[in-house]
């Protein structure tokens, strides 16, 4: 089913809430499952909820500033949801490092009817968890935006407001750290443990 | 493969939400909207935003009792320490009797030193009144700041700015518009992520304080020790205290 509003671009969606404020839920429809499945990926599914809604809330309150030449939304979004998930972050921490100590990752396990039945993880998971743990706030936001996130390079550096030479310079150090913490192990083997 | 796909295939079964789900979460947007509330209530137990977490009020005694004025919040002079010490000791009687501060909305949590009060608001701002006869404590202010969720860098005896320096910092403060030009209103909402709120304050050999406010890249910046004689590009300054 099509409605007369499929066509238009999330920035004609925003341009139109500012007289409708009824039409920036299109813009929730689009993207709230994304980011829902982004922030569950952070900070786990009992905070998901919320955050996605603080997210859409604030964006909602910000549309007046969007750049309407920017016609996908997305980045704008998540670098909104970056800054609420901000907020959260020794949640997240907290999260991984219990992944990387125990092996039991609590953001998975409202899903681990859904996924499989390792709710255990594997020493990879625990590995990378460790890194992300490990790795300072702002370089953790940039990898998880392009690992997690599929946003590109330049997308990152709208989402953060920042130049994308910051954006290489930052995920470079997070990736120079993943690869020592994985150093001498092989690569493809490990992502057969980790995908399998 | 590569990294980027090893972090990519963690948590990878974290699936969308169901759409039950995210229709509830639609019907919560609408409804706010359709009420002009777009403030978050909090649904998830045990969850609370930061700048709402109670905290006792904090009364601590500062050694430094100095005078201000300054380029960007400029203070009057004072005759001396004693002079300084009772002007200390009068804005925090102020402070605790609401004279000065008037926090916009509702109040969630108040600290109170002898250099500075920060409230904390309902609608996740903060209100800075700084003291104009007392030096800040760099690690206290900045501690306090950072339970508000304001990423900041408080530094005395210098000053950190990026060049060029980040755009947004009257969006980010909230000059007063009243008379008392020694309270700002900090939005952490509006700063840009990987920002942070540069604030230095300065004594300077007059006898007069100095203080600058700043946006700053976190991951690009430089500290001097020198004072700021004119704004740096790119950012927008204000006086407080006037001239």
């Amino acid at each position: 089913m099509t409605t007369p509003h499929d066509d238009e671009t999330d920035a004609a969606v925003i341009s139109r809430s500012r007289c409708e404020p009824e039409a920036f839920a299109l813009l929730y429809d689009r993207h709230a499952g994304a980011i829902h499945r982004y922030v569950s990926r952070r900070l786990g599914d009992a905070l998901a909820d919320d955050v996605v809604a603080e997210c859409f809330l604030a964006a909602f309150g910000r549309r007046d500033h969007y750049d309407l030449s920017r016609t996908d939304a997305r980045p704008w979004l998540y670098g909104i949801a970056a800054r609420v998930i901000g907020k959260h972050r020794r949640s997240e921490v907290r999260l991984l490092r219990a992944l990387a100590r125990t092996g039991s990752d609590p953001a998975a396990e409202d899903h681990a009817d859904r996924v499989d039945s390792r709710v255990t993880a594997s020493a990879v998971h625990r590995q990378l968890a460790a890194v992300l743990a490990g790795l300072p706030d702002r370089d953790r936001e940039v990898l998880l935006l392009i690992a997690w996130a599929d946003l590109s390079y330049a997308e990152v550096a709208e989402a953060l407001a920042i130049p994308v030479g910051t954006v290489r310079s930052r995920l470079s150090r997070a990736r120079r750290r993943t690869r020592a913490a994985l150093a001498g192990q092989d690569l493809t083997f490990l992502a057969e443990e980790l995908y399998t | 493969m590569n990294d980027i796909d090893l972090v990519a295939g963690l948590r990878a079964g974290v699936p969308e939400p169901a759409s039950a789900r995210l229709a509830a979460g639609r019907a919560r947007l609408t409804a706010a909207i359709g009420a002009g509330n777009t403030r978050v209530t909090t649904r998830s137990p045990g969850i609370r935003p930061v700048s709402g977490r109670l905290r006792a009020a904090t009364w601590r005694a500062q050694p430094e009792a100095v005078v201000a004025t300054g380029l960007v919040w400029r203070r009057r002079r004072l005759a001396g320490l004693l002079v300084a010490g009772a002007a200390a000791v009068t804005a925090a009687i102020l402070a605790v009797s609401g004279v000065i501060g008037p926090a916009p909305g509702r109040s969630t949590a108040t600290v109170r030193t002898v250099a500075f009060t920060l409230v904390s608001h309902a609608n996740d701002t903060a209100t800075l009144t700084i003291n104009p006869g007392v030096l800040v404590e760099p690690g206290t202010l900045q501690s306090d700041l950072a339970q508000d969720g304001i990423a900041a860098k408080v530094t005395v005896g210098s000053f950190c700015s990026s060049d060029p320096a980040l755009p947004d910092l009257l969006r980010v403060v909230s000059l007063p518009t009243g008379g008392n030009r020694s309270t700002i209103t900090i939005n952490p909402a509006a700063m840009p992520a990987g920002a942070e709120l540069s604030f230095g304050e300065f004594q300077l050999s007059s006898g007069t304080q100095q203080a600058a406010i700043e946006l700053i890249d976190a991951d690009s910046y430089t500290c001097s020790s020198s004072l700021p004689t004119a704004p740096p590009p790119g950012s927008e300054t204000f006086d407080l205290f006037g001239s």
